[in-house]
């Protein structure tokens, strides 16, 4: 009895030393050995099946980089991803991907599958960017953007229209949080391939994974200041027959909601400070900073209150209205307020502040 | 029947803190938040502060029972229900222990399946993991309670790391607060007990501090620090999820990691989860020795032999359990037995000792 306890510490090392050398030993993924999908787009064909292209970079031996696509077409999901490995020469790693886009017709039709399958793998983080294309995805994948990696520069397109403001946040994370919260659909970057660029065109509003409203760029503004805090990097308004350009226009926006056991009513206070960075006219009067005011708050009210008919009357909250209404009643039924939400009366108050007029003196 | 523990035997009741904290603090850290928040949605934070507060009361009342007997939940038993019945008490009591240790290492093991080695088998991670809580064990409660400190201290480095989500935080999933009823927040209550259970072991480790009444403010302050850290994460998170998006993650800390992107490291939870390494063998280890250590008190038998039948039965159980919908089961079942002990047999057996205690001193 004794003398076995005293072997019992050594053996014990010795187990853990065997296991580690023996089933420590895992599939290697060595980086020169695999291919890094660093985007995927889906294409709608029919009801059962899509075009998957998938894009992975190929590093030359002078430093450029030569993007190689991939595409097929199958049932949807997780299944291509297999498929293509058959084509491809090395094992496909979907642990970097950066971006994935969906064309038109496939948002149109729901894009829920896809996007199930992104959410469960725990390879992707949910930083990973989406966005909407008009136009087959497969085009504009198989097209190179200067020396780099295609996923890379579409997600940094996107990264950098979201920072600077031109588009609220928008990730896997933003569209499934919007997407799960009831009083609140998601939204996704448009993006359109013209000679041989990719240029932001607009948002896709969805009603639950379907897409149904393209919002237009000249609606951004309006739409950003509507859904949140915002930066915008900047924009031109008409005033008579002269042009003011503003630059970073800074706004907040507070809502106050009356009645919310009736019909709830809602008021948007929009607070917008901007400065002025270009005039067409000769001289920059006190009249025309009044006139740019006034053109801005009626640009904002109106189309602001387009757009909210508009959403009301396609069912969709993209503003998140309804998670707003919610985080102020008690008791809270999604199903009332969804009888409600095309009645409910929404009033936009904006206030505007021109705050500075550039480094040029013309208010004399 | 006497437990006496030799002064070398015994640790300084500050250790204590880390005792509680550690064992509370485990495996449920990655997904508690969906089964609280199943009840009462977002108000679920109150909940765990809420339970902390039951604990607080628990460690209250064990300390009324031990601070009087001055030894452990064995002879506890003994001395108010004799000796058989008493014995069949304990026996259960160790059980629990003994499946709730398991029941930690298994889901680990899930969590390590699912998210880094899919190809990973049971057995070899299972087998690693149980000869080190051999070696740890079998050192005595001394090493038992300096694994518990350091896998105290270096987890503390994953603590920021549940900030950076707070970015895209939406603190407006918290309002209106207190929108469920108190029926809600008990049952959510409930759902906490699997997470923060451990901290019964004290009923075993009692007499190992050098004078063990000192060691209860120390084990409040580990109560409390388990429960802050608790309430934190779940207020993170359900500023990060929505009520409805959370119901569809089952580990949402680990998916909340998965949107911190570093310049050097594309993603974060392959070091957590490596990082929770540390902290469940802690868990593991704390588990077995008061399973072996009650099993040794109870039978007689040497408490390195418990150890190695104990050992090798959780190394069978958990090699027989082999998908999500057992593991789920079994830590449905561990919360119950869980509920049971806490909130009905403390209480109970609190009275019941003290009902007695005053009878015997009358006679």
């Amino acid at each position: 009895m004794k003398k076995w306890i005293k072997w019992m510490k050594p053996i014990t090392l010795v187990v853990i030393a065997i296991c580690i050398i023996i089933f420590g030993n895992v599939r290697k993924n060595v980086l020169d050995e695999i291919q890094l999908v660093t985007a995927v787009g889906y294409d709608y064909i029919d009801e059962q099946t899509a075009t998957m292209t998938a894009v992975t970079p190929v590093f030359r031996s002078d430093a450029s980089i030569e993007n190689k696509t991939l595409s097929i077409t199958a049932n949807l999901g997780k299944e291509a991803l297999i498929a293509l490995n058959r084509e491809s020469s090395a094992n496909l790693a979907n642990a970097k991907l950066e971006v994935a886009l969906f064309n038109k017709e496939m948002a149109k039709r729901g894009i829920l599958h896809m996007i199930d399958t992104l959410h469960r793998d725990p390879n992707i983080g949910t930083s990973l960017s989406l966005a909407v294309t008009e136009g087959v995805t497969k085009e504009i994948l198989n097209q190179s953007f200067g020396t780099r990696d295609t996923g890379h520069y579409i997600a940094s397109l996107l990264e950098h229209n979201t920072q600077n403001g031109s588009i609220p946040n928008n990730s896997l994370h933003y569209f499934l949080s919007a997407y799960y919260t009831k009083g609140k659909d998601p939204f996704l970057p448009l993006l359109k391939l013209t000679d041989r660029e990719i240029t932001l065109t607009g948002l896709a509003l969805f009603k639950k994974d379907r897409m149904v409203f393209e919002l237009d760029r000249s609606h951004l503004f309006t739409f950003n200041t509507l859904y949140g805090k915002n930066r915008f990097p900047g924009m031109k308004v008409q005033i008579g027959d002269k042009f003011v350009a503003m630059r970073v226009i800074t706004s907040n926006r507070r809502i106050s909601i009356r009645n919310t056991q009736t019909t709830p009513e809602i008021t948007i206070y929009l607070n917008i400070r901007a400065s002025i960075s270009e005039f067409s006219g000769k001289h920059l009067k006190p009249q025309h900073v009044s006139q740019t005011e006034h053109a801005l708050k009626k640009q904002v009210s109106q189309q602001g209150h387009q757009l909210i008919r508009k959403f009301q009357q396609l069912g969709i909250d993209p503003l998140g209205l309804g998670d707003h209404v919610r985080s102020h009643t008690r008791n809270w039924d999604f199903k009332t307020w969804q009888k409600q939400y095309p009645r409910v009366k929404v009033r936009i108050v904006p206030r505007v502040n021109i705050v500075e007029i550039g480094v040029v003196d013309g208010l004399d | 029947m006497q437990a006496h523990v030799n002064r070398q035997y015994r640790v300084s009741p500050y250790l204590a803190f880390f005792l509680i904290y550690k064992t509370q603090f485990g495996v449920g850290v990655l997904g508690f938040q969906r089964y609280i928040s199943k009840a009462s949605g977002h108000d679920a934070w109150i909940a765990v502060i809420l339970s902390g507060l039951i604990i607080h009361l628990l460690l209250w009342m064990m300390y009324q029972i031990l601070n009087k007997e001055q030894n452990d939940l064995i002879s506890i038993h003994q001395t108010v229900f004799g000796k058989w019945i008493g014995n069949l008490l304990s026996f259960l009591f160790i059980l629990q222990v003994f499946i709730s240790g398991t029941t930690v290492l298994r889901t680990f093991i899930e969590v390590i399946q699912v998210w880094v080695f899919p190809l990973f088998k049971t057995w070899p991670f299972a087998l690693v993991f149980l000869t080190s809580a051999y070696y740890i064990v079998s050192n005595g409660f001394r090493t038992v309670a300096g694994v518990c400190y350091f896998g105290s201290i270096i987890p503390l480095i994953l603590i920021p790391t549940f900030l950076a989500p707070l970015e895209f935080a939406n603190f407006r999933n918290l309002l209106p607060v207190m929108d469920h009823s108190i029926t809600d927040l008990i049952k959510s209550v409930e759902e906490m007990t699997f997470t923060i259970l451990g901290f019964e072991l004290l009923l075993l480790y009692y007499p190992y501090f050098i004078e063990p009444e000192k060691s209860q403010k120390w084990t409040h302050y580990g109560n409390l620090f388990t429960t802050l850290i608790y309430a934190g994460v779940a207020i993170v998170t359900f500023a990060y999820y929505g009520e409805d998006h959370l119901q569809v993650e089952i580990w949402p800390t680990l998916t909340m990691w998965k949107v911190i992107k570093l310049p050097v490291l594309e993603r974060i939870e392959y070091v957590a989860i490596s990082a929770w390494t540390i902290i469940i063998l802690p868990n593991i280890c704390t588990a077995f020795w008061a399973a072996s250590r009650g099993v040794k008190r109870i039978f007689q038998i040497t408490q390195r032999s418990a150890l190695l039948i104990l050992l090798a039965g959780s190394f069978i159980i958990t090699c027989l359990l082999n998908n999500r919908m057992q593991i789920d089961h079994l830590n449905s079942f561990v919360s119950m037995i869980g509920i049971y002990l806490l909130y009905a047999y403390i209480p109970i057996l609190f009275i019941i000792y003290h009902i007695r205690h005053k009878m015997r001193k009358r006679s």
